[in-house]
């Protein structure tokens, strides 16, 4: 995901015309960590911890399994013994089997302090990951990119199966798969694709930029009213900017 | 589940150089309000993603 404070078009171009594919955001107030020479990165463990800050450059995958190990082990945690199995259905991806059960343990009375923490955390990291993955629905609906939505609705559908949760998933599921703008939609960001890889090969070619671009106008054209047509306009400006320079 | 998922952040910080980096080590990530995406994220804030290992980058298109 990312963030930015450069303005919106200005990052959105970049984001598209470079294929970057993991979430770039837009954020004004980030004081917490501070302001300096960029790149800077901080790696944060699964419970929240700051357990290293650095170049980027300087850090590599073997030193982010260490650090992480070096952290509390977010998912294998010691439980109370009475929490063992909302635990294990969590670490099996049964999330609302674990919930069910954690609940039960929570609501128990004469529960000790222990067990009830040990459900709370549980309960907490069910409630993440179902925020997560809603989450990814919604950015996914609101920017028309739909494998997104799809997939995050199907793991709702599998992890709390038997649940309402699960069926209105499953509903939505069904009802996007058959809709006429969602299917134009997919078709659109399978073209759009493409031609983001047409604007990456083009380098700095002045003709193919242009041949490229030709390409991205007629796209807009055709898929006038989507969403992918919006994307497009940006990767539209990132040509023309490319080509200016 | 089990596998830690990786989210990488880029922070597109256009901030004229002043101070430093806060050194954070073993302390909370200090949460912060997103308010527009461009890929699709999990949540608005850094506390949406709890329970997922972060790689928080402050960048820049320049």
């Amino acid at each position: 995901m990312a963030i930015s404070n450069e303005a919106a078009d200005k990052v959105g171009e970049f984001v598209i015309a470079n294929n970057i594919t993991y979430p770039v955001g837009i954020a004004k107030k980030t004081e917490g960590y501070g302001s300096g020479g960029i790149p800077h990165a901080y790696l944060i463990s699964p419970d929240g911890k700051i357990v290293w800050d650095g170049h980027p450059a300087s850090l590599s995958n073997g030193a982010v399994e260490k650090l992480l190990r070096k952290t509390k082990d977010f998912y294998v945690r010691k439980v109370a013994p009475e929490v063992k199995p909302a635990a294990a259905a969590f670490s099996k991806g049964k999330l609302a089997d674990a919930e069910k059960l954690a609940n039960a343990i929570k609501g128990k009375e004469g529960a000790g302090r222990e067990a009830v923490a040990d459900a709370e955390y549980v309960l907490a990291r069910v409630g993440a990951t179902r925020v997560a993955w809603n989450g990814k629905v919604e950015n996914g609906s609101k920017s028309g990119v739909y494998l997104d939505v799809f997939d995050a609705l199907g793991k709702i559908q599998k992890h709390f199966a038997g649940t309402e949760e699960a069926q209105a998933a499953a509903k939505k599921l069904a009802e996007l798969k058959a809709d006429p703008s969602v299917k134009l939609e997919l078709k659109a960001s399978k073209t759009l694709e493409k031609l983001v890889q047409q604007k990456i090969g083009a380098g700095r070619s002045g003709k193919k930029l242009d041949a490229v671009r030709k390409k991205v106008e007629k796209f807009m054209e055709t898929y006038d009213g989507t969403k992918a047509a919006e994307r497009a306009d940006l990767l539209r400006n990132a040509i023309l900017k490319a080509r200016r320079n | 589940m089990k596998r830690l998922s990786t989210a990488v952040i880029l922070i597109a910080a256009a901030t004229t150089a002043r101070a430093d980096w806060q050194h954070l080590n073993g302390q909370e990530a200090p949460s912060f309000e997103v308010e527009k995406w461009f890929n699709p994220a999990e949540g608005s804030t850094i506390d949406d993603l709890r329970g997922k290992a972060i790689l928080l980058e402050f960048w820049a298109t320049w």
